[in-house]
């Protein structure tokens, strides 16, 4: 039946049945493409490309077909001529590439100092573990006193963040360091960089809390004071819970900072992944250590600031 | 089981409400509330010049004047929120105005509603209820689960215990507010213009709640722009301008006939819209 059809319309073509009139340009350019992959490499690529664009110009101009063939035809083009300045920029850089792998790569170094920073890096995240928690408690207290109903803490508190805040990190640390032991206090090199860090970070992560409490409208305190509540339970039941959630994602950016910062300690002399990394360069006589440093630390804190984006968009919907 | 001492008497009272602690006796004739000589001042503004006023027992007192004539502001002084600078406010019988006077136990004896609901966001409608009855007074968890149960199924939000504040209406939201100043088991109840940020729609479910609470007895002062809700509720109107009350009396007698001219001139003002 369907043979009468077609015989049928035999007389009278039909457009379907038409052949279709595939422009030339599109089938030149994608063998072109293919012979840029093979045995023409770069003039081939360009061929193909310019050809492509031929092509598909006069399909949008006339009633040529085979703008599918074209645009392969292009992209085996551009493809081609990457692998081609690819494969000479590998063989011109050869020296310099191996000069380099040698450097920053050095698989003998890698073997031996690697897990020697690797185990220095977890004295960093001690550091910065145990230092968070001090900050964290500390922090807050300072900001519960720096917005108390007594002037005399809100000044001493004030005078404390603003001398933080106005003074360069590493200063710091040396003037707790070796004030400290000036002062009698025997401290080890790992409890001098907490408390280093602490007083530091303190004061910063102070205003971020004190900025939280401040943005929970004064209505909350009312409805929970109107209730019978002191100001401690209002404080702690009703403003923190909310405050903290709020100031959760910036929190974890000082987390973030104070990681990286860690490393300041080094100058006191406590064996962390920098000190480790930078002594281990020194033996083998390539920067390779310290790049496994970088590796460590950013193994802990793109996660972490992934993990920050997570907690803001999270933060965000529950709002 | 050795519980604490009180624990055991709680377990003893077993008909009363459990968390009835320190209801003060107040005898027959005594106001619930006296406010003496009432000033309040804003830095150089007078919000309050001289209120006196007593609110006895079980009456609703509807509080209704212009904006910044003092209505709320009053309000805010009988629990504390807002200091007085002259003159004394008694809560059965204790000054709040006084330093020595311990304002979180009269607080827990007053409840409060607020214009814009203050809901805690963070708590669930029910935890919302239990905080302060757990944490104030130290009943127990399952205790103030099953009162504050009871007082959204009163308000008429039991199924919506365990929303949270974002995801009911205004109106919910305002039915919870007066469910959480319930749970506190309160002799008076404050309403700071509790309808005025709500949609139209939704005032009613609101006022309707507070009609029943008006039946069941509570004392309540009631400051609102709800004409309406004033004549059918309200034992009692006052009408405030400019820090001091102008008139004071049925609110049939206060409509009907306001006695003065400043009186006259508001009513004349909103009623004509009725």
């Amino acid at each position: 039946m369907s043979e009468e059809a077609l015989e049928l319309r035999d007389g009278e073509p039909v457009s379907e049945f038409e052949e279709k009139n595939i422009s030339g340009w599109a089938k030149a350019s994608l063998i072109m493409g293919i012979l840029g992959l093979t045995f023409l490499p770069i003039v081939g690529g360009v061929l193909a490309i310019v050809f492509a664009r031929i092509a598909k110009k006069q399909i949008l101009h006339t009633d040529f077909e085979g703008d599918g063939l074209a645009t392969a035809g292009q992209t085996l083009g551009i493809v081609s001529l990457v692998l081609a300045a690819l494969v000479l920029f590998y063989f011109l850089m050869q020296h310099k590439l191996k000069d380099f792998v040698a450097d920053f790569f050095n698989w003998d170094t890698i073997k031996t100092a690697w897990p020697e920073v690797g185990r220095a890096f977890l004295t960093t995240l001690e550091v910065a573990l145990v230092s968070e928690v001090c900050i964290l408690i500390t922090g807050l207290i300072v900001a519960m006193l720096r917005i108390s109903r007594f002037r005399t803490f809100r000044w001493i508190t004030a005078i404390y963040i603003d001398i933080i805040r106005g003074l360069p990190l590493i200063l710091l640390i040396f003037i707790i360091y070796f004030g400290l032991s000036y002062l009698g206090l025997n401290f080890t090199r790992f409890q001098a960089g907490v408390v280093s860090l602490t007083v530091c970070y303190a004061a910063y992560e102070a205003e971020i809390f004190r900025a939280g409490i401040e943005s929970i409208h004064k209505g909350q305190v009312e409805a929970s004071r109107s209730l019978g509540m002191t100001y401690l339970q209002s404080m702690r039941y009703v403003v923190l819970p909310q405050a903290i959630r709020r100031v959760i994602p910036p929190l974890s950016n000082e987390f973030i900072m104070l990681t990286k910062d860690t490393a300041l300690v080094a100058f006191i002399g406590l064996s962390e992944a920098f000190l480790v990394g930078k002594e281990a360069m020194g033996r083998y006589a390539n920067v390779t250590p310290l790049v496994g440093v970088a590796l460590f630390f950013l193994l802990v804190t793109i996660p972490a600031m992934q993990g920050v984006r997570y907690l803001e968009r999270r933060l965000a919907r529950g709002d | 089981m050795l519980g604490t001492s009180r624990g055991d008497s709680r377990e003893e009272t077993d008909t009363s409400p459990k968390y009835e602690t320190i209801k003060m006796e107040i005898k027959p004739g005594e106001p619930l509330v006296r406010i003496e000589g009432l000033h309040k001042k804003f830095g150089d503004f007078e919000a309050l010049k001289g209120i006196n006023l007593e609110i006895m027992p079980q009456q609703v007192v509807v509080v209704v004047g212009p904006s910044g004539s003092g209505k709320s502001t009053m309000l805010r002084c009988i629990n504390g929120l807002e200091q007085a600078t002259r003159g004394k406010i008694f809560v059965e019988g204790l000054d709040v105005t006084h330093r020595a006077s311990d304002l979180n136990k009269i607080r827990e004896k007053v409840g409060m509603v607020f214009q814009s609901f203050n809901l805690f966001p963070h708590l669930t409608a029910i935890k919302n209820v239990t905080l302060a009855p757990i944490k104030v007074k130290g009943v127990s968890a399952e205790e103030a689960n099953r009162k504050a149960l009871e007082l959204l199924d009163k308000v008429g939000l039991a199924e919506k215990a365990d929303a949270f504040p974002a995801h009911l209406s205004g109106g919910q939201q305002q039915r919870v507010a007066i469910a959480r100043a319930l749970a506190m088991d309160p002799d008076v109840m404050l309403f700071d213009e509790v309808t005025s940020a709500l949609d139209p729609e939704l005032v009613s479910e609101v006022l309707d709640t507070m009609k029943g609470l008006a039946v069941e007895g509570m004392t309540m002062v009631v400051v609102t722009h709800e004409m309406g809700f004033a004549r059918e509720v309200g034992d009692r109107l006052i009408f405030m301008d400019e820090g001091v009350v102008v008139e004071d009396g049925e609110p049939e007698e206060v409509f009907n006939n306001p006695q003065h001219p400043r009186t006259q001139e508001f009513f004349s003002k909103i009623l004509s819209h009725i």
